[in-house]
């Protein structure tokens, strides 16, 4: 029997899983500077549209899963097309999540030591994780989550302390063109990524609370994100967050308690690290959950390690320089996310809505929802 | 050297597995796991595995042009 | 499970980047030289061995210094593992003293080297050196302490003093790419002690910078101005004493700085600023004998100390303006976020309108404590 969610525990879950990765570059920070906290609020409404445009679709068919309704909707081979194109995109995000981690690390930690050997360490621990299940991993993250929010307020009371002036002053100096894109830029990462959430809908115990825990979750994320924007600018300064390479890292190694206690931030290395493990480990499982469906596998256990050290290998190809991860987050992902977030979404309630209407046409919708309903999910 | 004993270890991995699965009648799920090493074994194999292509280098190629030409009219550098 | 374990050697716990503290040289302040004629850098390490023995055997620590040159600075560092004989950590590293000619002709280079660095601290202070910055890791302090600390408690002093100043490199940062704004960081020079004839590192002063490279130095009563007119964090638990009247009808005040308002506006087209500054002061030392406990006493020298303070924040601000010509309190920042279409307009005549912008300068201070007398009795029976 597949494990429950309830709706906290979805909060948990979605702000663990956005909040991780979202702080390391800032890039839309950087090129927005004080107007970033319109390109976050875009990015949270895009965000959220789209997984309610899913639910939307989702509700007419209550007791399936969404793999499940892409067939439905789509027929099975096209769904299974579609559902190839969220294995890509979910290649995609864990290339860049891997390389952005393991990137962090030998700048700042280990300089010496391999990427290679950093991601295997990474994929193995993901991949066992990923095969305890969902509860488990929500269980982790309610546990882990107490430690996180502790360590990061007192650590954001500190650098506050340093914050010598309003970094969003003065208001709306940036075209709207270049708002857009960095509403698209936030879209890609970090709010878009939470898509496939759509893939664990049936996870959660209280449907109707579903919509409303993801805003919550989403918005927390926000204000997480939007807090770390505005302690960087305010404790670095507008100039240097745009050279430092990873700037909410750089305001807490200001942190300092009295005069001698410093390096603060190798602790908080640690409990960050978990959280963004966390976005690996879930990527991992709902491609598990994706696969199993498309290839009409019964068990995925099995596959935990396969897919595992599939994850190590796409990730060691890519994004070989640092460079590479910079202009493709910049360049290429704010484009290439749209057709898994926003196109094959807007399609299934496009799709949802016709047949909707087809079958009271006919007469016959309620008969229908409720023949669906019963029938059991594989 | 990571590479290649992922290489060997996937391959390893993916033939024992397979076996054990078909065994245990779960032949599909033998197959999908022994493709998946298969992938994996392609993706470290020593000589072939850097020119195999990835999602970011096929990004580049379908959405390069596109995003070039929408920054140029949006003006972003 | 037999095959995790056989992946797990290749785990990233037998990474090279693992080190014994044994194993270590802990550099705790670095000064670096340039010569123009030869290109060539000279970096100079101030460095202690970590112990982990008690507090009390830690006194006992001494540092020493090695120096090693090249033609660039990462070169120059790794030229110093020559002459050391453990491994180098930079992570405490306290003090980044730069000489007086390489902050003129190579201030890009050191701050790319040091912003690049992992292991330099953005916290850790940014001074100039008077001279060449290896002299002065070689003096040592008359206390016997580690010159690390010796220079920790003299920027610690700062606070009772006002006269010295001291930026983090990550400040120094900030506001060097700044094409509009300078930016007055630590001098440290080296006094004659005059009981013994020892020489001891003193901070006292400030070094200008402006677009990027140094500029020229500047006095402590500048330097004054400079904190008091800077961020409250700067000034908020500064305490500073200035003489106020003449000889023979002198009084000496410690001041505090609990208020400021630095108002900017545009008047015709021409930005102009307005300074309001709030004290509370304390009776430190008079020459003479002085009613104290009369309130209109109390209110002449208040009056007496506004106008003081008025009189050296105007004359620094106009050494700042004229002589210097170098926005180094950063009014252009001020005009950038509250004036935005006036500043795009004047931005680029920010050099021409800066030595002549109006500035109004406003103190009010407050005596609230008198110390630990009020009068003495005789002499104000006598009055």
């Amino acid at each position: 029997m597949q494990e429950k969610v309830s709706p906290g525990a979805w909060i948990c879950l979605i702000f663990s899983f956005i909040s991780g990765f979202s702080t390391l570059f800032l890039q839309e920070a950087k090129l927005l500077e004080q107007d970033v906290w319109l390109s976050y609020l875009c990015g949270i409404a895009m965000s959220f549209g789209v997984l309610a445009v899913l639910y939307l679709a989702q509700r007419n068919y209550p007791g399936l899963s969404m793999t499940e309704v892409f067939d439905r909707l789509l027929g099975k081979q096209i769904a299974k097309i579609c559902l190839c194109l969220y294995l890509v995109y979910i290649l995609e995000i864990q290339g860049a999540a891997f390389q952005a981690l393991t990137l962090f690390y030998r700048t700042v930690v280990l300089p010496n030591t391999s990427s290679g050997q950093i991601i295997l360490l990474i994929a193995l621990t993901t991949a066992y994780a990923s095969s305890l299940g969902l509860g488990a991993i929500v269980r982790t993250v309610q546990v882990l989550l107490c430690f996180f929010l502790f360590f990061m307020l007192v650590i954001v009371v500190f650098i506050y302390k340093n914050v010598t002036i309003n970094p969003f002053l003065p208001l709306f100096q940036h075209r709207a063109p270049e708002i857009a894109f960095g509403g698209l830029l936030s879209l890609y990462f970090p709010f878009g990524k939470s898509i496939v959430f759509c893939f664990l809908f049936s996870r959660v115990t209280n449907r109707k609370k579903l919509l409303p825990s993801t805003l919550i979750a989403l918005s927390l994320s926000g204000l997480y994100l939007f807090a770390a924007t505005y302690l960087s600018f305010g404790s670095l300064g507008m100039n240097l967050v745009q050279s430092v390479t990873f700037p909410f890292f750089s305001a807490i190694q200001l942190v300092r308690f009295g005069e001698y206690l410093e390096r603060i931030e190798i602790m908080i290395i640690g409990i960050w690290t978990v959280f963004t493990l966390f976005e690996i480990i879930v990527l991992q499982f709902v491609f598990m959950q994706v696969f199993e469906h498309i290839f009409a596998l019964k068990h995925v256990r099995a596959l935990a390690l396969p897919v595992g050290l599939l994850f190590f290998a796409m990730s060691h190809r890519s994004f070989v320089h640092q460079a590479d991860l910079s202009f493709y987050n910049f360049r290429i992902g704010p484009f290439s996310t749209l057709l898994p977030t926003v196109v094959i979404p807007l399609l299934l309630l496009l799709i949802s809505l016709l047949k909707r209407g087809n079958r009271s046409g006919e007469g016959g919708p309620l008969l229908a929802s409720s023949d669906d309903a019963r029938r059991p999910r594989s | 050297m990571v590479n290649n004993a992922v290489c060997a270890i996937a391959i390893g991995y993916g033939i024992g597995a397979c076996i054990a699965l078909q065994r245990r009648g779960s032949g599909r799920e033998g197959a999908a796991v022994l493709l998946l090493c298969v992938v994996v074994a392609a993706y470290c194999a020593p000589v072939i595995g850097k020119s195999m292509p990835t999602v970011e280098s096929a990004y580049k190629r379908i959405y390069g042009p596109i995003s070039s030409y929408m920054l140029e009219k949006l003006g972003i550098r | 499970m037999l095959l995790l374990c056989l992946l797990l050697p290749l785990a990233a716990s037998c990474s090279p980047d693992v080190t014994e503290i044994s194993d270590l040289t802990l550099i705790m302040a670095v000064g670096i030289d340039y010569d123009e004629k030869t290109n060539r850098y000279t970096l100079s390490t101030y460095n202690v061995m970590p112990t982990s023995q008690s507090t009390e055997r830690s006194a006992k620590l001494t540092g020493w210094v090695v120096s090693a040159s090249g033609s660039s600075l990462l070169e120059t560092a790794r030229n110093l593992r020559g002459l050391v004989g453990n491994r180098m950590i930079w992570q405490h590293n306290k003090f980044a003293l730069i000489g007086e000619e390489a902050a003129r002709h190579s201030f890009y280079g050191i701050m790319d080297f040091l912003m690049r660095n992992r292991q330099v601290r953005l916290s850790s202070y940014l001074i100039v050196s008077e001279g060449k910055a290896s002299d002065k890791l070689n003096v040592r302090s008359a206390s016997g302490d580690l010159l690390s600390n010796d220079l920790l408690g003299k920027v610690r002093n700062e606070k009772e003093w006002g006269k010295s100043i001291m930026l983090s490199i990550q400040e120094v940062a900030n506001w060097q790419p700044d094409p509009y704004r300078g930016f007055v960081t630590g001098k440290v020079g080296i006094a004659s002690l005059p009981a013994d004839a020892k020489d001891e590192l003193s901070l006292g002063g400030g070094a200008v910078f402006d677009k990027g490279k140094f500029k020229q130095w500047i006095k402590g009563d500048d330097v004054l101005v400079v904190q008091l007119l800077s961020h409250k964090n700067r000034w908020r638990n500064m305490e500073f004493v200035v003489s106020v009247g003449e000889e023979a009808d002198r009084a000496t005040l410690f001041f505090k700085e609990v208020g400021q308002s630095i108002h900017t506006g545009f008047r015709n087209g021409r930005p102009c600023v307005d300074i309001a500054l709030s004290f509370t002061a304390t009776m430190g030392e008079i020459d003479r004998s002085l009613p104290l406990d009369n309130p209109a006493e109390i209110g002449k020298l208040e009056q007496s100390a506004s106008r003081e303070l008025e009189r050296r924040i105007d004359k620094s601000l106009a050494y700042f303006q004229h002589d210097v010509r170098t926005d180094v309190l950063g009014f252009s920042e001020l005009f950038a976020q509250r004036h935005p279409k006036h500043w795009a307009a004047a931005k680029a005549n920010w050099e021409d309108i800066y030595p002549t912008m109006p500035v109004n300068v406003h103190a009010d201070v407050k005596i609230d404590r008198l110390g630990m007398i009020q009068y003495s009795k005789g002499q104000s029976d006598g009055e």
